[in-house]
């Protein structure tokens, strides 16, 4: 459902991405980990043609992201870590906005905007301008509209930060029943524990190169770990940690 | 420390940023031709009004208006530059959060304050002020004193605003004051033009008489503090009366001295008790359903997105501001232009207050097409994420520029016909107007898409200096040859039938217009196109 071979992408002297690859099957739900500045929203960009590569090819639900933008977006959507909207619609006319965009019949916009906007938990805030939104509200309208026209691949960057547990829960279950219902879904995040309960498949980026990929017994197999250690144990391996172990040792005094 | 921090930290993000370079090279060469085009203005007709003996009284009593006036015009500006440095930068937490006393940061943030709201009183006021030192014959220490006497002038009014923005912003959301200081200070710029056409019908033809001047000398504005204070502290350095500078200098020291020291002393308390925080509170979308009328024929990408901006339209003050202020400047010219175009004569004078109110709002189609697609700012992405082709975001984005256009071509003769009704000239007009606005959205559009600006706070930075420029040089370009097309319509009339020759006018300015718009809107399709999403 989404491949990547040997993609890169340098802005200016800063080499971002060194030639990611990567496999994604339809129906998983797979987390994209990394540090800080390891290339996670660069790949993500160049996956949803926001971004060109400078090598490789980039293929979503069969169609080329760099050949074909067009159509690969009309099978994709996007929610970016920190969503900028339009802030002078309200929460239902960027809904109609998004679905008209996309071509889903008005009554479907209609029907699908009422549901999405209920299940956020958005309904009494739909007509008030997005710009008084609060940053977790911003993050759910982002999400109702990536979800307004039934994605074939859902691509989220850090979809559960400033989001209180409550809404942070809901989107996790919610991912799980796209999933389940034959979606696909990338996800960049930082958090470790939501990547471990929840993804099928994880992927490490550091320095612009996925060091692993696979499920977690893969990863523990590529990282030499033992059976019970968790992913935190695994990624500390597989990134080398020794920044995290300085700053435990200068905290120790 | 902490000044030499803020003053690298300016230096640095002017000299790494090539457009705000040029932008301020542009402000400090643009600031400093306005200066001298009014000290030499001012310069003339004080040392004429001197040599004619036209006014008793010195031209530094003149000063005084200039003052007042001037402080009344730092009242906007310090409103609008108070919203910036204290609610929209984002350095004032961060300060908050570090071990400086908060009367320091607010001290600085003061004088940031004055600073950027004084360019205006800098370029246009203090000329003036010294013009008139130097038509009186004063001596060298009159300058500095005139500067002096200005910062101390001007930090009246902006020690108020200061006060007057942390209740303000209680009330409103720092967006939304934004567009509500935009649009007090385009109203302040309408009135004071408004103004200066009555006074110019009003005043009848030629130049002013002796007794008008001595009426302008006796008006209130020049016996108003705090010009008053500041003219009578200079006034008296030219006459060496101890008893006039001390009747100007003690209340300008203790009223400026009190308001500036309150202003530091409640503001840093105001913002450390959490008095100053700005309001939350969400506002209903109301408005734009007439929008969801335009044609379905419209390729449906392309009518979501005019839906969409045009829902967006009424809800900006800033834009609504530039369409309503349209029909003032229509209806102002309605009634000068009977006194500049007698209903007499040539028929052709008889149609051109309808053509220059035409041809007003094609300034406002050009403004509003240059934002389409950088205003989006961050939100851009919107676009480049949907699946949404080049062809069709552009036509979108052409047809909400030409729907607000065409409704300022009629709001503005609408406006005219009420008070200067001529029919010829209404249909004459409305042809042009809507045509030229066409023009204008293609053109400004393209430059605009060519030229878009995403990481900017304030809108008006939505365009690359290059793009004004080419902005500007598009509305003169498309302005004079749509002049020539319109004269030369009626020259030809003269000698072949008025359909052929307006025929043969058009079809000559279509293709001379033409090219270039095909020209830019490649040009603009080929920015999109490469376009990478990097904010």
């Amino acid at each position: 459902m989404i491949r990547a071979v040997g993609l890169k992408k340098r802005f200016g002297s800063k080499e971002a991405v060194r030639g990611v690859s990567l496999d994604v099957p339809r129906g998983t739900l797979y987390g994209f980990l990394g540090p800080n500045g390891a290339g996670k929203t660069t790949t993500i960009k160049m996956l949803t043609g926001l971004v060109r590569p400078d090598a490789g090819t980039a293929e979503v639900a069969g169609v080329d992201v760099v050949r074909q933008p067009v159509e690969a977006k009309r099978r994709i959507a996007l929610v970016p870590d920190e969503p900028v909207l339009f802030d002078k619609l309200t929460g239902r006319e960027f809904l109609r906005f998004v679905g008209r965009v996309y071509g889903v019949p008005e009554a479907d916009v209609r029907r699908r905007s009422e549901e999405l906007l209920e299940m956020f938990d958005l309904v009494g805030a739909g007509n008030d301008l997005i710009g008084g939104y609060s940053h977790g509200m911003q993050q759910k309208i982002a999400l109702a509209a990536a979800l307004l026209h039934e994605p074939e691949v859902l691509f989220l960057d850090e979809p559960t930060v400033g989001l209180d547990p409550a809404s942070a829960r809901l989107i996790k279950d919610l991912l799980r029943r796209l999933v389940g219902r034959g979606g696909t879904v990338f996800m960049a995040t930082h958090i470790l524990e939501i990547a471990q309960a929840l993804c099928d498949e994880i992927g490490i980026i550091q320095a612009g190169t996925i060091l692993a990929s696979g499920t977690m017994d893969d990863l523990r197999a590529q990282a030499h770990a033992a059976e019970d250690n968790t992913l935190e144990d695994v990624f500390l391996l597989l990134t080398g940690s020794s920044q995290e172990q300085d700053i435990a040792a200068y905290l120790r005094g | 420390m902490f000044r030499y921090v803020k003053l690298r930290t300016l230096f640095r993000s002017t000299s790494r940023s090539w457009s705000r370079y040029a932008r301020l090279v542009f402000g400090v060469v643009a600031g400093m031709a306005a200066f001298g085009v009014v000290l030499s203005i001012a310069l003339l007709l004080f040392s004429s009004l001197v040599s004619s003996g036209l006014v008793r009284e010195s031209p530094v009593r003149f000063t005084a208006a200039v003052f007042t006036l001037g402080a009344a015009a730092q009242v906007l500006t310090s409103l609008s530059a108070a919203v910036y440095t204290l609610y929209l930068s984002s350095d004032v937490r961060l300060l908050m959060s570090m071990p400086i006393r908060e009367r320091t940061i607010f001290t600085y943030k003061y004088w940031e304050t004055l600073l950027t709201s004084s360019a205006l009183f800098a370029a246009f006021g203090l000329p003036i002020v010294l013009a008139a030192g130097i038509a009186s014959g004063a001596g060298p220490l009159y300058y500095p004193v005139a500067v002096a006497l200005a910062v101390l002038v001007l930090t009246m009014p902006t020690s108020v605003c200061i006060l007057l923005v942390m209740p303000l912003m209680r009330l409103i959301r720092a967006g939304r004051a934004k567009e509500i200081i935009a649009v007090l200070s385009g109203m302040a710029g309408l009135g004071g033009w408004a103004f200066s056409q009555w006074m110019r019908v009003s005043g009848g033809r030629g130049g002013p008489a002796p007794g008008d001047l001595s009426r302008l000398a006796g008006s209130p504005i020049f016996s108003t503090p705090p010009g008053i204070w500041a003219a009578d502290v200079l006034e008296a350095m030219r006459t060496f009366d101890v008893a006039q500078l001390l009747r100007g200098l003690v209340p300008l020291l203790l009223v400026s001295g009190a308001l500036y020291f309150l202003c530091i002393a409640l503001s840093a308390r105001a913002y450390a008790g959490g008095w100053a925080r700005t309001a939350e509170s969400a506002r209903r979308g109301l408005g734009g359903g007439w929008a969801e009328r335009l044609p379905t024929s419209i390729p449906r990408e392309a009518r979501a997105i005019a839906v969409k901006d045009l829902t967006s339209f009424p809800r900006d003050l800033r834009q609504l501001a530039g369409i309503g202020s349209m029909a003032v400047v229509a209806i102002v010219l309605s009634i000068t232009s009977t006194h500049d175009f007698p209903a007499t004569g040539f028929r052709f004078v008889r149609l051109i207050p309808y053509l220059i109110v035409a041809a007003m709002p094609a300034t406002f189609t050009a403004s509003a097409a240059t934002r389409m697609i950088g205003g989006e700012g961050k939100a851009f992405w919107l676009y480049l994420a949907s699946p949404i082709g080049i062809g069709r975001l552009l036509l979108g984005k052409w047809i909400s520029t030409y729907v607000l256009g065409a409704s300022a071509v009629l709001l503005a003769l609408a406006a005219m016909s009420v008070f200067h009704f001529y029919l010829p000239g209404l249909i004459v007009g409305l042809a042009v107007g809507l045509v030229l606005s066409a023009a204008m959205a293609t053109y400004h559009l393209a430059i605009g898409t060519a030229f878009a600006r995403f990481d900017w706070e304030n809108p008006k930075n939505s365009l690359e200096g290059t793009g004004s420029v080419l902005s500007f040089i598009a509305a003169m370009w498309l302005m004079i040859t749509s002049a020539l097309a319109v004269v030369g319509s009626f020259a030809l009339s003269v000698v072949v039938p008025a359909w052929l020759g307006v025929a043969i006018c058009a079809a000559i300015w279509l293709i001379v217009v033409g090219l270039p718009a095909s020209a830019l809107l490649g040009m603009a399709a080929r920015r999109l196109g490469r376009m990478e999403w990097t904010y």
